[in-house]
């Protein structure tokens, strides 16, 4: 039974996923990174070793050509999409983790609680996440978890902010209220009755942060403040900076990596384009107006459109 | 002499909805005589608003008009093109919207709301047309000081008062008002009612009155639509209708009103609920909540045939 | 103005919390504080300098209390304390010379961008169905996926460096010195142009984005209904009815998305070697110059909050139901 209600709600993403172009074109790339990340380390070489001749450009036996130490440049791309991608997913998840338990928190308590927890919400909103991230990491040990600590530190409250709003929406309505007059205990009512209302947010909220969570990441890498012995998009970014293969003309030290970054940052955000529509239902509206328009070969107007098909 | 200035022939609206469409004025026809109140009613979600609009053809997405005619000074409100369109919106027919919170933009100035129509329309200066936004809101009984408020500034009465001056800013041959009174209290509604029925009398615009609350219409208007889900269900003459009410929706309707005359009699509640338009019942639409409804009932839908001059009904039984 | 004090006042509040921050971080690092802090310049910095990098935290025996206190005594009179990599300059003089260009870049890119990207949205939106409509929002959501940093070096590429169309790098001619002339302003324009356009480049998608959106959910409001119901021109109901409204969770935005375009541009004037904060920045970052990053954290933090006040102060003259608060 439950299992069966999940994968009903499984197919409805999907099935949401398919109808909509953009979303799955987005899906796709996603799919194929994914694909990289998981497979691609075990076809290409050590990104490490020094192969060839320092910043070759692309040829036959180095398809992407070599970095300024010699290492494969193809290597290091695949080898980094694995640990980039683990990074911008798990910090997305945790950020959105965060983001609910202080925003639903807040939301759900009003009052003084709401009040502490959105100042504190509104405070991380304005600071400069970069800023403050580069302080933070340079303080603690470099390395994947001192990243991940300080992408959630700078990310979680865009997501609180929004969430607490849903929550405050929810609450008001009458099967909420009804729960808690009831006397049902708070956490029964948030996971029974609050969050189901608000998993697709949710989950679009898990995209944008994991979009947020690379981009960070790789600017904190390139800044040097990852750990520049392992293999990221980032570091490879800040080895081609570093290695000045700019005014060497070396293009294909960072034009590579930047291209996978703006595809997979591409490809969610597309996979997200539909859920843009969940906070703004008119945009929905318009869609299906105008497919169904376009369908008949028309264009939209600006005044009510006449399509003669009653008769 | 009393032909009409608006014939509303036929007229479907559906609103585009998935890979579907859900029709929520169907095959309505409607005619309005120059200075006639002509008042329409039904239920909420029976698509008065729908109605409304289109006639103006200002129905945001997804709607899109499916059929019929709007026939207004011998041209077809749906085949004109942008330009004629513009001429005829305000000057021709103005509308009433339903919320006046809404229907003010909050971030500009009562007097620019009035006299940017005013100055799209006719040849005036900038100081003649807030003179003369300055006399509709006094005519609507507000002071003129509120020239300069913004629409969160006036309380519901005034705003709806001032849409309501807004309306008859060039003194158009036919005011739609949809529900102006909604959202009021008692004597306010009251006021406005007494304020709207002085300013027809005088000015002899013809009135499309939408409620959904008939013992409004049934004190003012000439004639009376009845609409239920998107159909047509009974027109006759105010007078007409009240002595003889023929559709058993309309005679329902009519004992669900609570009577001042009466106020022991508990007024009846229709059973059920409307159709969805989404999914709407075969044959009549009011069967399943008709307690005289017959076997035709379920499996044909009822034409609307004149029973009596003017009287016009879409009911089995009657015929 | 009970709406500007009120923000205000959280301005001032987001403003400690960024200086408790930066107060309480070197303490909660692994270990002593000061031990670990000093283990890593031992042997590398004079014993003045050691000297005063622990006056500039405050790393004394002093009780906690007192040494926060005596923490935001000196930043309340401007003391940031001494850099280590500019040693002996004290890092609110280093900050002062690179704050400027920053500002320059960063603030002309933002307002540029929203401009052009909110503009774009309007027509978007008023033009349904369009090529703007369609193909356009992909394409600059695309541009925006690339890190600012990467487009700057492609953009560095190709324009500077196989074009030769403009500078490789720096605020202007090396051989210039700083004056009001035609020759250093025009100067000062061309090293400008292309961090500047890179950074619109990369953010225009998002503006345009989201005014369309809003757009879109403005146009289906009654008030824009019945401004077409009066008749009016289209381009009127278009911009006075349907933009100015749609703009308003626009430049709410415009206030949040300021820290982040913000850390955006410090890493393109990496890639220029443009000598903003961002520059400092990565001067920081290597030496560990602990001092000069917080300084440059806590000067970018008070630029946005500013910033911040003065979009809250745009916001109230666009929209009047503000101006009612606590009325
Ligand atoms: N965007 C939409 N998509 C699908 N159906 C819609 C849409 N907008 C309105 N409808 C349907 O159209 C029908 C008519 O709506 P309309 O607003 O005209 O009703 P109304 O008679 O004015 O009701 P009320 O008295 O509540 O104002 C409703 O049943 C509604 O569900
Ligand atoms: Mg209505």
């Amino acid at each position: 039974m439950k299992a069966n209600s999940q994968e009903t709600t499984a197919s409805v993403w999907v099935e949401a996923i398919r109808k909509d172009r953009k979303a799955t074109a987005g899906a796709i790339i996603i799919g194929i990174f994914l694909l990289i990340a998981i497979a691609g380390p075990f076809f290409v070489g050590d990104p490490h070793e020094p192969v060839g001749i320092p910043l070759q450009p692309p040829s036959r036996s180095h398809l992407l050509g070599t970095t300024g130490q010699g290492q494969d440049v193809l290597a290091q791309v695949v080898v980094g999409t694995r640990m980039s991608l683990a990074i911008g997913f798990c910090v997305g998840i945790i950020v959105v983790m965060v983001g609910a338990l202080i925003g639903i928190t807040a939301g759900f308590f009003g009052g003084w609680v709401d009040s502490v927890l959105s100042l504190l919400i509104n405070v991380f909103l304005v600071i400069p996440g970069l800023p403050l991230a580069i302080v933070i990491a340079a303080y603690l040990p470099s390395g994947p978890l001192t990243l991940g600590l300080v992408l959630v530190i700078t990310g979680w409250a865009w997501n609180a902010r929004v969430l607490r709003a849903q929550t405050l929406s929810v609450r008001r309505r009458d099967f909420v209220a009804a729960a808690v007059v009831t006397g049902e205990s708070t956490l029964r009512i948030v996971s029974r009755e609050i969050l189901p209302t608000m998993t697709s947010l949710i989950v679009a909220q898990i995209i944008g942060s994991t979009v947020y969570a690379i981009g960070a990441q790789v600017g904190l890498e390139f800044l040097g403040l990852g750990d520049v012995a392992t293999v990221t998009w980032g570091t490879n970014l800040y080895w081609a900076q570093n290695d000045s293969a700019l005014l060497m003309g070396a293009w294909w030290t960072f034009v590579p990596t930047g291209l996978c970054i703006a595809l997979v940052g591409f490809g969610l955000t597309m996979l997200n384009s539909g859920f843009d529509e969940i906070t703004n239902p008119h945009l929905r509206l318009e869609r299906v107006w105008r497919a169904f328009l376009g369908g008949l070969g028309r264009l939209p107007e600006p005044s009510t459109p006449v399509v003669r098909i009653a008769e | 002499m009393n032909e009409p200035v608006l014939k509303i022939e036929n007229l479907s609206v559906d609103y585009v909805s998935g890979e579907t469409l859900v029709r929520a004025v169907d095959r309505v026809s409607l005619d309005v005589k120059p200075g006639e109140i002509v008042g329409l009613a039904g239920e909420s979600g029976c698509g008065k608003t729908t109605l409304a609009k289109a006639i103006l053809r200002i129905l945001p997405p997804p709607a899109i008009i499916t059929g019929g005619k709007i026939e207004y000074g011998g041209k077809d409100i749906l085949e004109i093109n942008e330009g004629e369109l513009r001429n005829l919106r305000w000057q021709k027919i103005s509308i009433v919207f339903q919320s006046a919170m809404n229907a003010l933009n909050p971030v500009i100035r009562v007097g620019e709301q009035i006299t940017d129509v005013i100055l799209a329309h006719k040849s005036v200066s900038p100081d003649e047309a807030y003179d003369r936004a300055r006399q509709l809101l006094e005519m609507v009984g507000i002071h003129p000081i509120h020239i300069n408020s913004y629409s969160h500034q006036l309380s519901g009465g005034m705003r709806q008062r001032v849409c309501i001056a807004l309306a008859l800013a060039l003194e158009p041959e036919i005011v739609i008002m949809d529900e102006p009174t909604t959202a009021l209290d008692v004597i306010v509604e009251r006021e406005i009612l007494n304020q709207i029925k002085d300013l027809q009398a005088r000015l002899g615009f013809s009135v499309i009155y939408i409620t959904h609350d008939l013992a409004h219409l049934l004190q003012f208007s000439h004639r009376l639509a009845i609409l239920y889900a998107a159909h047509i269900a009974e027109i006759a003459p105010t007078q007409e209708l009240r002595e003889n009410p023929l559709h058993p929706y309309t005679q329902k309707l009519m004992r669900a009103m609570p009577s001042l005359a009466q106020s022991e009699v508990k007024p009846e509640t229709i059973p059920g609920t409307p159709p969805s338009l989404a999914n709407p019942p075969p044959g009549c639409r009011f069967h399943p909540r008709c307690d005289r409804a017959i076997e035709i009932c379920r499996r044909e839908k009822p034409p609307l045939v004149e029973k009596a001059t003017n009287h016009l009904v879409a009911c089995h039984l009657v015929s | 103005m009970r709406y500007i004090l009120r923000r205000l006042g959280f301005y001032l509040v987001a403003a400690w919390a960024a200086v408790t921050l930066n107060f309480f971080l070197p303490r909660l690092m692994p270990g002593d504080p000061a031990t670990a802090l000093f283990a890593r310049f031992r042997g590398q910095l004079s014993p003045e300098a050691m000297e005063a990098l622990r006056e500039t935290f405050g790393l004394t025996e002093a009780p906690l209390v007192k040494q926060y206190l005596t923490y935001l005594g000196h930043i309340l009179r401007g003391d940031m304390g001494i850099s280590v990599a500019y040693f002996p300059s004290e890092v609110s003089g280093v900050i002062a010379t690179g704050l400027l260009w920053t500002i320059l870049i960063a603030g002309t890119a933002v307002v540029v961008s929203f401009a052009i990207g909110t503009t774009l949205g309007i027509i978007a939106a008023s033009r349904r169905g369009s090529w703007l409509d369609n193909v356009m929002p992909s394409v600059l959501i695309f541009v925006g996926s690339f890190p600012y940093f990467w487009l700057a070096m492609v953009v560095l590429f190709i324009m500077g460096f196989t074009l030769r169309w403009f500078p490789l790098g720096h605020a202007y001619s090396d051989n210039l010195t700083p004056s009001l002339s035609l020759e250093f302003i025009s100067s000062v324009l061309t090293h400008a142009f292309l961090p500047v356009a890179t950074v619109v480049v990369a953010t225009l998608g998002g503006w345009l984005l989201s005014m369309r959106n809003n757009m879109v959910s403005v146009l289906g409001s009654d008030y824009v209904n019945l401004a077409k119901a009066k008749g009016l021109k289209p381009a009127r109901v278009i911009m006075r009815y349907a933009a100015r409204n749609a703009l308003l969770p626009s430049v709410t935005g415009f206030g949040m998305a300021l820290g982040y375009i913000l850390g955006g541009s410090l890493l393109t004037e990496i890639v220029f070697s443009y000598p903003g904060q961002g520059y400092l920045l990565v001067q920081a970052v290597r030496n560990q110059d602990y001092p000069l990053m917080q300084g440059i954290f806590l000067m970018i933090t008070l630029a946005v909050l500013g910033a911040n006040l003065i979009i809250d102060v745009v916001y109230l003259w666009l929209d009047p139901r503000t101006r009612e608060i606590g009325r």
